[in-house]
Order: C-alpha cells, then structure tokens, then sequence
C-alpha cells in the first residue's frame, strides 16, 4: 500500500438522476453511453481515471503531472467544453421526440478538485485510492453552491486544492464558497461557473497556420504526455528557459491566466520580441503572432500531437503581412530573410525544450 | 439492454468516522483484508462489479436461483463471514494504535433492491446504470443505523422482498421508509443481522465425519455452490435423491427452511420424518432421520465446488439407538438396505443431473 498526494478530481453529472427517472431507460441508455464516451477520451493526462461511479468519474492527477495550475484548469475546461458539445450535437442532429432526447438540455455538469494524500491500494486487480482526502472529495459532491447561487456547471476547488495549483490572483474570478460535513468540519474553497468558459470556447474563432501554408517548419518528438509539454511551452519561465531569452514577462494575462490576447515579451539582449496569443487550445496547439519589429512580423502555430506516450511537437511558421499591397510585399520579404535564422533557433530551441522535459522527468520533478 | 436482477451493495458502517479517526496506514489495510475476504466470498451466481470506498458492489440476474430466499443465506453468509474475520483480526492483533484498537467499530450493511438495469462499458470501466441503480445507491448512501437500532443489517426495499417472495418473513424485520428526490419514497424492509451471527457463533458444528461413515455417495453437479445447494435442500428435488413419492418441509421460521426444519419424506404408506440438525448454507447440512422407537441415523450431505461444477457428497451414518440393544437391533434390521439405499441415492443424483440439463436448455 503506498502513500501518495495528488489531485482527486471528481466529475459529476448533474442533473442524472431527474433524468433518467423520467425518460426511457433503453433511450437514455445511448445517451448516457455517449456522454461518458466523450468524458473518459477527454479524461487524459495530466488526470488518470480511477473508476465510473454512477453519475461521476473519480480521476486523480499525482503531484508532478503538471507543472503550473492552470494546466489542471485548462484539463477540466477542455472536459467541459467537449461534453457540452457532444451534448449540443447530439441535440442538434435529433429529430426525435422521445423524452430522453427532449430534456437532454437538463443534464450538466460539475466538478469537485481537491488536493491532498491518498493511498493506492490493489483490491480486486484494481488500483483503489483510499483514505480521508477521498472521502472529503466525495462529500463535497452534496453541496449547497448550485442551491445558494444558481450556479449549475461549476468547478469547486477546495482551499487545499488551490493552495497547491499556486492559483495566486487566478482565484479572484472564482467566488468564495463553505460546506460543513460531520466528521470533516468546515470545507472552504472556490468555485467558478462554467457556461461562460463553454460560451466563449463557441465563439472564439481559430486561428492556425495550416501545415500545407506554412512558410517552413521546426519539429520534434518528446517523451512526454501534451499536457506536460504544454506546461513548458506555456509557462514563461520553462518558456523563457527553451528560448534562451535573457528575460520573459507576461502581460495581458487574465488575473494570472493567460490566454487569448496575453503577451510574452522576450528580451534577447537589447531586442524585445513580442509573442501575442491569438488562439489557445490547451494540449493541442496554441497560435502566437510573433514581432520582431514593425516589418518582421510571422504567425506561430505550435501543435501537439500524442503517439504511443511522446508527443510530437511541431512548430509551423507563416509570414505575416501588412495592411496593404506594398506593406505586405516590403514585410514578407524582410521577414523572409529570417528563416534560416528562425529554422537554427527553434531546432536548437527544441531541442533544448527535450532536455529539460525528460531531464526533469529523470530526475522526479515531473512525471 | 437493460435486464431484471437483484442489485445488492455490502457496505462498512463507521467506514468514514473509522477512516477519519485513526491512523490511515492500519485503518486502510484492515479495511482492505474485510473486503478481500467478502470478495473471496462473493462466488456465482453472485455477480461482483466494482469497489466504491467502503462499498462492494454486486449483481445477479433475475432467475439466478430456484429459491429466491437463497439469496437471503448468500447474505447471512457473507455477513457471518465478515463477523468471524473481524473477530480473528480482532484477537489477534498485538498493535495497539487507534485503529487496531477500535476496529470492532465497524460493521457491515447490505442494501438490496429488485429492478432493472443496464452494463455499459467504457474503455475499462464497467458500471450499471438505470433508475433502480440510482435507488441502491441512494440507500446505501443514507444512514439509517440510529432508526433501525442497528449498525449490522440487511435493507430489503419492497420490490425485493415482492420479488423473493419474502412477504411472509417481513414480520421479523424492522419497516422502514426513504423519499428521495426525483425518486420518490421507497419501502424498505431492515433484518438485523446480530442474531444471525450470534446464533452462528453458538452454532455447535454436527456432522457425520468420514470415519464414522457407514456409507458414502457422490455425484457432480454442472452448477455453482449455492445452486446446488437448491438441489439439495429444496423439498422436490429431495424427493428426487431419496425417490420417494412427496416430500414436505415443515419449517418453523416463516416458511424458510433451515436448522429445525422437518422434512416428512412419504414412502408409499410410510412417512418418514427427517429433521435437520445443522444448516451451514452452501457448505452442508446434517438430517436425522426418525426410525421406530426413537432410533435415529444420521445424514451429512457436504458440497465442495470445483471450477463450475459442484460434488454432493451423501454421507450416512449406521443407525443408533436408545440403548446398546435397540442399536443392535436397528443395525441388523437396517444393514441389508445399504445397497439399496446406495442405488436410490445414485439413481436419484441422475434424476437431478437431468433436471439440471433440461433447466440450463431451456432459454
């Protein structure tokens, strides 16, 4: 039996019982299937699925599966986000009547994270998590947030869990939130909605250099799961670190987040380059507008993709243009002058980038 | 496709406040050898599928056993078994930490329901799902210990006991009500289950040892442990071993059988009474049965499963009487019906083997 701490996350369906106490079972049957489908192919890496409970998925994320906490953020969203799509489509492509298909709308979905120690155990040639920590986590599934506030798909993350994840300012989106249970006392911690997350990943356009335009690319494979290398490209000190800039700042960020619009400014001795995000889809690609100066402008989509435990990471570069025929002409040309340049710095770059990852995975700081 | 079953969950009460209150390396490793022990002890037609917790999950389709009640002694079993494991780690233990010292505290619940349901499976991950799934685990979740008056119980809602055909056995038990929400109010149905491992644990063991034997049958059975057991308790198919023309039980606890049931077996004009003396559910039984002027001759019958199958050994033991002549007499009267007793039972296993065949045909 070993002794281990993590993160114990909970993903409930809400809503599950009313539903399925009111609709044909062999019609809900598909859809509950379907849903589940779509959260456990979501459910990956940092997390790992312990078992299906009814209308829950118990996962856990051991310390060192990610490196900054939005990462375990961006995991939960991204869950989110696919199950209210897959609940929108199936919606969109019924022309059923069945009440199963009918009140598939007041299904939804919440999420309990917790931090704290666990020990794993193997009953029945399964790996069981036990202990106190578990427990709280499973209590706080009966809460009053969705009751006090109207709040219906929620992340709650215990103070211990935000403690942990280091959210700093990223907290002051969430609200403050208390539950009292027997034998565990007071649970404080935070909550934050999460129709707006899924309403603005609906509208949000994207934006990436397809592989077939791109201008030239850079590529590499690691021995890692995306989500972690996500957290080196993402996070400004591993990414200052890969890209050998004498200093890395953050601006535009979200209360500490970044995304959309948030800048990276890499100081390269005297020169600033300025990274600007313009799409962010975590553990798949993200697309930065990178300047050099006025003139020396390219799109930078850096994709993911998982294969067998590594990922492949590649780096797709696109020439920018200007706001008109001549700019365009005159910028193209200037900034066509870097490939050479830009190809030797991203391979040393990614290079670099493998090195620290499974030189930290070698040496425990990750897994 | 959903299906009709028994949706049974064995459940530790004092499972959270044991967990919480002492130290989690030992508490969590007792708890671990409890549920191994159920899960060695959760066999066919018994059907496990997962661990939540402190909570043992398991389900058996509908027509799993010929006698629903049978279900009932799956029960008592597994909850006499936890009881004596508990006890031994209990005596045994040298350590003195908070949770070597308070594991008495726990104890074992089943919450039991009758409906439908349906196995998904995703990746890995089996589960059932259906409202009734949602019901047992609603049950399981609600602490009901202080309202029942004890910690050890079997919680039967009322679709369980219509579908066991327990109603004539609810009067013992403690009536209880849930409501829930979006599920509505269910019936339910509490046996204490204390007396029951009392009652094991004064339980004197009688059987007919080898040694003693006077005689010994044994036929194979193509079914499970507790299968079997139906076959050889349940008053038709015993008429069946002892070829006799109608068997009938008298039983003195609500129409179950068990200890002190009497089977009157009719031999054409004769009527024998056989009396059990000793019922340890799927392992065996011992029977006396009534010879004139108070004789007596004792049967053990054992079961032992191999792989799917299951032996039923008959072993019987010579007639006794009140006194050394009576004994004599008895034996002389009796020891030229040995050979012929040996071929009944034989003859009869085959009349169950077939039984056996035509039930596993049909659909």
């Amino acid at each position: 039996m070993a002794q281990e701490s993590g993160y114990l996350v909970i993903t409930d369906i809400s809503g599950y019982t009313a539903y399925l106490t009111s609709v044909e079972l062999e019609h809900a049957e598909g859809i509950m299937k379907s849903l589940f489908d779509t959260l456990v192919k979501e459910m990956q890496s940092p997390l790992t699925i312990s078992k299906l409970e009814g209308d829950a998925i118990f996962a856990y994320a051991k310390e060192g599966s990610f490196v900054q906490g939005q990462t375990l953020l961006e995991a939960i969203e991204k869950i989110y986000c696919a199950f209210a799509m897959s609940l929108e489509s199936m919606q969109r492509n019924t022309t059923c009547t069945c009440k199963a298909c009918e009140l598939m709308p007041t299904l939804d979905l919440k999420f309990i994270l917790h931090h704290g120690t666990y020990m794993l155990s193997e009953i029945a040639g399964r790996q069981e998590l036990s202990g106190t920590d578990v427990i709280l986590a499973h209590r706080l599934l009966k809460n009053n947030i969705s009751e006090t506030t109207g709040v219906v798909a929620y992340a709650f993350l215990t103070q211990a869990c935000i403690d942990a994840m280091e959210l700093g300012e990223m907290k002051e989106g969430m609200k403050a939130h208390t539950e009292n249970y027997e034998h565990l006392g007071e649970v404080s911690g935070y909550f934050y909605d999460l129709h707006g997350v899924w309403e603005r990943a609906r509208e949000s356009r994207q934006v990436y250099v397809d592989p077939d335009e791109s201008w030239f690319k850079v590529e590499i494979d690691v021995n890692a799961n995306p989500a972690l290398v996500w957290d080196y490209l993402a996070d400004p000190k591993l990414r200052r670190h890969w890209l050998q800039a004498d200093g890395m700042t953050v601006t535009g960020s979200n209360k500490g987040r970044l995304g959309e619009r948030s800048e990276y400014h890499c100081a390269h001795g005297e020169l600033t380059v300025i990274q600007t995000i313009v799409d962010w889809k975590p553990f798949e690609y993200m697309t930065l507008d990178v300047s050099f100066a006025k003139d020396q402008r390219f799109r930078l989509t850096t994709r993911l993709t998982p294969s067998n435990g590594t990922t492949c990471v590649s780096w797709y570069f696109f020439k920018l243009g200007g706001s008109n025929f001549i700019e365009t002409f005159l910028t193209k040309r200037k900034t066509s002058k870097m490939q050479g340049m830009l190809s030797d710095f991203f391979s040393q770059g990614s290079n670099l980038l493998r090195e620290m990852i499974e030189r930290d995975i070698r040496e425990g700081k990750v897994s | 496709m959903s299906q009709k079953g028994y949706l049974l969950v064995a459940n530790f009460e004092g499972y959270e406040a044991f967990l919480m209150h002492t130290e989690p390396e030992h508490a969590q490793s007792i708890v671990n050898d409890l549920i191994n022990t159920l899960l060695d002890n959760i066999k066919p037609p018994l059907i496990f599928f997962k661990l939540e917790g402190g909570a043992v999950f398991v389900y058996t389709p509908a027509g799993s056993f010929i006698d629903r009640k049978t279900l009932l002694e799956v029960i008592e079993n597994l909850y006499c078994t936890f009881a004596r494991t508990l006890e031994t780690m209990y005596r045994n233990t040298v350590c003195t930490c908070q949770a070597c010292q308070h594991m008495t505290s726990l104890d074992l619940k089943f919450v039991i329901h009758y409906g439908a349901y349906s196995l998904t499976k995703i990746d890995d991950n089996e589960d059932l799902i259906g409202p009734d799934v949602l019901i047992l685990r609603e049950l399981f979740k609600n602490p009901i210990a202080d309202q029942i008056g004890t910690t050890g119980y079997a919680l039967l809602t009322e679709a369980c006991v219509e579908a066991m055909e327990l109603n004539s056995q609810t009067e013992g038990m403690k009536a209880y009500s849930a409501a829930f929400e979006n599920l509505g109010g269910i019936k339910c149905f509490a046996q204490d289950l204390h007396p029951v491992w009392e009652n094991e644990r004064k339980r004197q063991l009688i059987t007919v040892s080898p040694d003693d034997a006077w005689f010994e049958v044994e036929t194979d059975l193509p079914v499970c442990t507790a299968l079997a057991w139906e076959y050889v308790t349940e008053p038709e198919f015993r008429r069946q071993w002892l070829s006799a023309n109608k068997v009938t039980a008298y039983t003195n606890d609500k129409g179950r059988v068990g200890f002190g049931t009497t089977y009157v077996c009719a031999h054409g004009k004769f009527k024998i009474n056989q009396i059990i003396v000793d019922w340890c559910p799927f392992e065996y039984l011992t029977v006396d049965t009534a010879l004139p002027m108070k004789g007596t001759q004792r049967h053990t019958i054992e079961l032992t499963p191999h792989g799917d199958s299951t032996s039923v050994l008959w072993r019987f033991n010579r007639a006794e009487g009140q006194n050394r002549l009576h004994t004599l007499i008895l034996r002389m009267l009796f020891n030229p019906m040995k050979g012929k007793l040996i071929n009944q039972l034989k003859q009869g296993g085959e009349k169950v083997l077939e039984k056996i065949e035509q039930d596993q045909a049909a659909p």
